[in-house]
């Protein structure tokens, strides 16, 4: 490393310092990056650990050419790699052929139904209507559901194939594991996992406990096999990697008689996407916010659906953005897509030069990993600020519940019929108050809304013989609230009221008093046409 | 308290976590090795099918029934006493599934009764006499679901689940579908037993791999093997209730007497559920088929194939658990069914014939 | 006046803005080229063999195929599919199952045929199963082949319902019919 700096430093010159703190950056995101990318893949898609390294590698090269936000960090996701496994579960048995086939034809799919969110704008723009409470619903839910998920391989087990009720799976899971569990992948497990959360325990080594945690069982393992053999211990491990390379091209499975299957996953393929989207929009707007920025979410969009549709043909697992990787940036205080770019070079480089040591890393280790980050996806500081409201907290938990009691699309449904249904509710409850005869409003005053103030109004009305609707807080009126307004006031008894008229004129007449006093003249009238309207 | 005890404190709290559950494992999995090493305990028609099959330990095994049908049996591998152990145990299982005959059901039938909901399914009410059914002369009958056929002609194709089935995924099939219950893990010894059984029992008869035998499966009944009258359901319900409600109870729900079952449900939480093959509206040959080989019991053969198609269209429509694969809200409206509409359907009868139920046979149903 | 002043200045801050994405507007479709121009080289010029779902005949399977009558299981379909993926594993397993090997196209013991006929594995699995008197527990077919990818060659060991196991499982039954063989089935000495 020296030498190499030694050898580049002249011609960078002023520049060295910024490239070397980029490229360092870089290689802690792929040193994070890689055990996510192989344990993602392995664990949950029911891929080879291939399609999640070529995710981490092309899918972050990709995004960060097409995404101009300097702290967007795409590559293989937790919720999209398990849908995929759940998706195919039925059609093929996993790491076979026509499995990874229908992997990368569900990735496609996927993508070009994103790039629809992009080109239909409406669509897209409703992605910005997911709040809050549905998406960290639904990402504890998934959290859960990766800990359910991760309970056979942790045991050395196989899966059970086929669907069913998520909560029956994991309970007889981990029953299974108990009674029937290979115990030398259970204390892999073990160790992995109590070193992650021991290491996690110390700030400064926090970036690290997954590969810490990996590095242990990893060495458990070894000891294990070299005492006992591998054909007695029968752990499985990742594998072989020597013939993965810089690329790795790919043909989706798309013939006449795999339709049947296509055609059943195609219900996998929008949950795949519009997971997608979701976690980039909501990463996105959250890394924005803590970082004090703005990138507009369709150009997010944009790149995770160009690259999905890219993607499968180059072996990987579709992409999208990761929050715990675009903190992880954001906390080592690098803004620069130079460090993305670097940690996919970085990992590349590892895996070819590496590919023996990744080699031996056994799946519970990974099982491990995966049940320490659904662990981590249930964050209680994220969780507690929905509680305190009312409506939050029932959106929140009926997405969680969601997620635990249906499949990952019906969780997808229900969440976006959340989300739309939150907001209208929210549209249509203004704030209604009487004082009197005065009516006042704030709010929004539409079709939705119109119903609540309508019976207000004649209750005011039957009480008081005459109503004053005062709309000085009031954001929007709709066409039927007007046409609603106009038929009150052919009535002859209502009146309306609205103070900012009144206090837009006192605020220039005060203006133009101070003016005079200040230089002698009269004050120019402001151009009414720039008025801002409410 | 400070962070460092805080958090010290939450690195104890999870070590003996996992310590207890690791401690759990290790008790569990002694508990299982040791059952696997204790003494069988037959049921009476286990015991019965596996003397005249002539299981015992020894480096060769010479099927009695071929010798005593052929003359000569071909000596095969022989059987350690672990071996005969694990066969053993999953005769048992299919024999006595719920485990009523077992002093220690979880144990000795390794906890079935936990994949399956419902008191009254037993695979041999399927697969009958162990899987072997055989008439008089001790020739296997055609369509009888046999286990040992099952096995020789195992990991084809399945047109149901979309994939290659090997024998054990059949098995889960089994569990989930016909039992309304869940899976097994494929490496459970449940799984495992079985098979080794089936296995027993196609080494018993001598059957090769890959050959098709007439006792595999069901003797399925298409429409076209019928007179062509229509399947109905209201010709379906009277013939039910003139050969089957003696046994299987009004609603079909079952009989139970003195705490023995007579006969299973044939709806209601206790049968199989819509995602079965035996369910008329999924596949409508195969229920139809058993009934005519196997029912009524005594009397079996008796049925015309278009009596047996009208009695499975009528058990098909009475209420009965939603597949796993239909979600909750279609199980919710199954179990809704299962609840109301009995009671509903026994009220609007004794009303409608005047306060005295037609039937003077007592039932009970579950 | 000021509002005046805000105005012009925000209108050239929006000309300023709309000249800086009209100079950046060819930047996106530069990137979308060089992905897809990627994609292409990575298909048909950086000769890596490209991966697809599709069984690869190999050579000897035509002649395997109709010594061991695989036809019985049809001309096509999944079955047979899985047999003739389970002889590419069984010929050329540091080709198809390269993640569970460590042998390499230059080792001289580089399959499961190197040390395995067909009618071995056939044996096999009618005689799996069973308790294994060395190890004193029962092993099914398929930890004997995961046993043989960690062992034999020197590898890893798959998953049970992995491909690379369950093939040659469907290879050994097929084989075993052929051979018309009964559960427990020993070779004859001659």
């Amino acid at each position: 490393m020296k030498s190499l700096a030694a050898f580049l430093k002249p011609p960078l010159g002023q520049h060295w310092p910024t490239l070397q703190s980029n490229m360092l950056v870089g290689l802690t995101l792929a040193l994070v990056t890689l055990p996510q990318a192989v344990a993602f893949s392995v664990t949950l898609a029911g891929v080879p650990p291939h399609f999640g390294i070529y995710a981490a590698v092309w899918g972050v090269l990709f995004c960060t050419m097409l995404n101009p936000s300097r702290v967007f960090h795409g590559g293989p996701n937790t919720a999209m790699s398990a849908t995929i496994g759940v998706t195919l579960l039925p059609t093929a048995p996993p790491f076979g052929a026509e499995y990874m086939g229908y992997a990368l034809t569900l990735g496609l799919m996927a993508g070009l139904i994103q790039l629809m969110f992009y080109l239909i704008r409406p669509l897209g723009r409703m992605l910005d209507l997911i709040s809050e409470p549905v998406i960290n619903g639904m990402i504890c839910g998934i959290g859960m559901f990766l800990i359910f998920r991760s309970l056979t391989t942790f045991g050395g087990l196989p899966l059970n194939t086929e669907v069913e009720w998520p909560l029956w799976i994991a309970w007889h899971s981990f029953l299974a594991v108990l009674e029937v569990g290979n115990l030398y992948a259970i204390e892999i497990g073990l160790i992995t996992l109590i070193t992650c959360v021991i290491v996690q325990q110390f700030d400064r080594l926090r970036n690290w406990a997954i590969l810490l945690g990996i590095a242990a069982g990893t060495l458990y393992s070894v000891y294990l096999n070299a005492r006992l053999g591998l054909q007695t211990t029968l752990v499985e491990q990742i594998g072989n990697l020597s013939s993965v390379g810089l690329v790795l091209p790919s043909l989706p499975l798309f013939n006449q008689e795999s339709m049947p299957d296509i055609i059943s996953i195609v219900p996998g393929a929008f949950t795949l996407a519009l997971l997608g989207l979701f976690q980039t929009v909501a990463a996105m707007r959250r890394m924005n916010r803590k970082a004090g920025g703005f990138t507009d979410s369709r150009k997010a969009i944009f790149s995770d659906a160009v690259s999905n549709c890219l993607l499968p043909f180059l072996s990987s697992l579709p992409t999208c953005a990761s929050f715990n990787r675009m903190w992880l940036v954001h906390k080592l205080g690098i803004h620069s897509r130079l460090a993305i770019v670097s940690s996919a070079l970085w990992l590349l480089l590892l895996v070819l030069f590496f590919a023996k040591v990744i080699a031996i890393i056994p799946m519970p280790a990974m099982a491990a990993i995966i049940i320490l980050l659904g662990a981590n996806m249930l964050n209680w500081e994220d969780i507690k600020p929905h509680l305190k409201d009312r409506r939050e907290a029932i959106v929140f938990m009926a997405s969680f519940l969601s997620v635990l009691f249906l499949d990952l699309f019906g969780a997808v449904v229900v969440g976006s019929i959340l989300a739309i249904g939150y907001s209208k509710w929210e549209q249509a409850h203004p704030n209604i108050s009487v004082r009197g005869n005065v009516l006042k409003i704030r709010g929004n005053f539409y079709y939705g809304s119109l119903p609540l103030i309508e019976s207000t109004y004649h209750r005011v009305l039957e009480r008081e013989g005459s109503v004053t609707i005062d709309l000085s807080d009031c954001y929007y009126i709709d066409r039927e609230g007007i046409r609603w307004l106009a038929a009150a006031k052919a009535g002859q008894k209502a009146a309306f009221a609205d103070r900012r008229r009144e206090n837009r004129r006192e605020l220039a007449r005060a203006a133009a008093g101070k003016d005079k006093r200040a230089t002698g003249k009269r004050r120019d009238r402001p151009d009414r046409r720039k008025r801002s309207e409410f | 308290m400070s962070t460092t005890a805080g958090k010290l404190l939450k690195i104890v709290l999870l070590l003996l976590v996992l310590a207890g559950i690791y401690a759990l494992a290790t008790q569990k999995h002694k508990q299982r090795e040791n059952a696997r090493q204790a003494t069988v305990a037959l049921t009476p028609g286990c015991a019965e099918k596996l003397r005249r099959y002539g299981l015992v330990r020894s480096e060769r095994y010479r099927s009695p029934y071929v010798l005593q049908r052929t003359g000569t049996a071909v000596p095969v591998r022989g059987y350690s006493d672990e071996d005969i152990r694990a066969i053993q145990r999953g005769c048992n299982i299919i024999d006595d599934t719920q485990g009523k005959l077992a002093r220690d059901p979880a144990l000795e039938r390794w906890n079935t009764t936990r994949f399956i909901r419902g008191s009254h399914t037993s695979c041999d009410h399927c697969h009958q006499s162990l899987g072997d059914k055989q008439d008089g002369h001790g020739n296997p009958l055609k369509g009888s679901l046999s286990l040992g056929a099952a096995w020789v002609m195992a990991d084809m194709y399945d047109r149901f689940t979309g994939m290659l089935l090997p024998f054990e995924l059949r098995q889960m099939q089994c569990f989930i579908n016909s039992s309304n219950g869940y899976k097994p893990n494929i490496a459970d010894d449940v799984l495992r037993d079985v098979t080794a059984y089936s296995r027993f029992l196609s080494a018993a008869m001598a059957l090769k791999i890959g050959n098709h035998y007439d006792e595999q499966g069901i003797d399925e009944i298409p429409a076209s093997a019928t007179s062509k009258q229509g399947d109905d359901y209201v010709r379906g319900e009277l013939l039910y209730k003139e050969k089957c409600q003696v046994c299987h109870g009004r609603q079909a729900f079952g009989l139970e007497a003195n705490g023995q079952l007579v006969a299973p449900a044939l709806a209601g939480p206790n049968a199989w559920n819509t995602q079965s093959r035996n369910y008329f509206y999924y596949v409508s040959t195969i229920l139809p088929g058993f009934i005519c080989r196997n029912m009524p019991l005594g009397a079996e053969n008796t049925l015309s194939n278009q009596e047996c198609r009208d009695i499975a269209y009528y058990i098909s429509n009475l209420p009965r658990p939603a597949g796993d694969r239909q979600g909750p809200i279609i199980a919710l409206e199954h179990q809704a069914l299962m609840t109301f509409m009995p009671p509903l359907m026994r009220l609007m009868e004794s009303n409608r014939k005047g306060g005295v139920a037609a039937d003077p046979a007592p039932e009970r149903d579950k | 006046m000021s509002q005046q002043i805000l105005s012009d200045s925000n209108m050239r801050g929006e000309e300023k803005q709309n000249a800086r994405t009209r100079a950046t507007a060819w930047k996106i479709p530069l990137m979308v080229g060089l992905m897809l121009s990627f994609v292409l080289w990575a298909h048909f010029a950086s000769g890596v063999r490209v991966f697809h779902s599709e069984s690869t005949s190999e050579s000897g399977w035509e002649k395997f195929r109709a010594d061991y009558g695989i036809a019985y299981f049809g001309e096509d379909g999944q079955f047979v599919r899985a047999v003739q993926n389970g002889y590419n594993l069984v010929n050329y397993t540091h080709k198809y199952a390269s993640r569970f090997t460590r042998k390499t196209a230059a080792d001289r013991v580089n399959s499961c045929a190197s040390c395995h006929t067909p009618e071995d594995l056939a044996y096999g699995f009618v005689n799996s199963d069973r308790v294994d008197p060395k190890l004193g527990k029962r092993i099914s077919f398929e930890d004997r082949v995961r046993w043989c990818y960690a062992n034999g060659m020197e590898g890893f060991v798959p998953t049970i319902y992995d491909p690379a196991v369950r093939d040659i499982r469907l290879l050994a039954r097929a084989v075993a019919h052929h051979l018309q063989l009964t559960e427990g089935a020993l070779r004859s000495k001659n």
